[in-house]
């Protein structure tokens, strides 16, 4: 079972199987919830089912101390890999979704996702970048009066869980003759959007529609305000 | 359903992760720690390679 999984998936760490749950049960990480998490889904408890335990990670320095903890509640729920690498160990992802772009006045917009097949339940994350001409801006919040702030908005669609997008750090900015501070993004500014893809198994590919509105502007002159849709297609992974 | 805090299961952070050994999947039997060999590692506990 677990070598033709391994060999399926290209897995080269090692796959260990807890028999009869001993291990996780010692660690107390057999999970005592299961039929309510069961229940949440939908899903009836089968007998093959209990002894699972809780979906956790362990992050080991090399003297094997626990460095980080990282428990989701419901056993469907993951991390993604990519993301999982990057926040525990710092390790750089090796290679990313297919980039889609645009061009709009002033700013080259780009999104990817961290892979380009999504594994149902998983968290995933998209990426959104804008790379600004050297000189120019574009507005965060607050945004003056009459501005276009960048916002990012992803098309709703059933299944698509969206988290709470992280953006980098915005300059404080002032405008000559008004009080208020502004914040302006200037450069490169990479965005990152949490995803989940909660569908029943078979759901096939999924687009992920995702509209970026900005206003680009300089010391002097400011672009209308522009709009670009990407497309961010993730396959589904088939069942092992 | 019980009430869990699930920052409190298992181990705690800042503890020796306990080794263990295990069959892998060519049924050979592999300790943690043995294979971890001074190394970071991420331990991973997932449900079934089946379901």
């Amino acid at each position: 079972m677990l070598r033709e999984f391994a060999q399926t998936k290209g897995i080269a760490f090692p796959l260990l199987s807890d028999q009869g749950s001993r291990v996780i049960t010692e660690l107390g990480l057999l999970d005592r919830d299961l039929a309510a998490h069961h229940a949440a889904f939908n899903v009836p408890t089968g007998d093959p089912q209990w002894g699972v335990a809780y979906p956790a990670v362990f992050v080991l320095d090399e003297g094997g101390r626990i460095a980080q903890k990282r428990i989701q509640e419901h056993y469907r729920a993951r991390e993604g890999a990519v993301q999982l690498l990057e926040d525990a160990l710092g390790v750089g992802a090796a290679s990313h979704g297919q980039t889609q772009t645009a061009s709009t006045p002033r700013v080259r917009v780009s999104a990817f996702a961290d892979s380009d097949s999504y594994v149902r339940w998983q968290n995933t994350r998209l990426h959104v970048v804008l790379d600004i001409d050297s000189g120019w801006h574009v507005y965060g919040r607050p945004v003056p009066t009459g501005y276009t702030p960048m916002t990012l908005v992803i098309e709703p669609q059933s299944g698509l869980q969206v988290g709470e997008p992280l953006y980098p750090p915005a300059r404080p900015f002032k405008i000559e003759r008004l009080e208020d501070q502004f914040f302006v993004y200037e450069g490169q500014v990479h965005v990152t959007i949490p995803i989940a893809i909660n569908v029943l198994a078979g759901h096939g590919d999924v687009m992920v529609r995702i509209t970026i509105r900005h206003q680009a502007c300089n010391e002097v002159e400011c672009m209308p305000p522009s709009e670009a849709e990407l497309e961010i297609p993730l396959q589904e992974t088939p069942a092992a | 359903m019980t009430t869990v805090d699930y920052a409190e299961i298992g181990p705690a952070v800042g503890g020796i992760f306990p080794d263990f050994e295990l069959p892998d999947a060519n049924g050979s039997q592999l300790s943690l720690n043995g294979w971890r060999a001074g190394r970071r590692a991420l331990v991973v506990f997932y449900r079934s390679a089946r379901w």
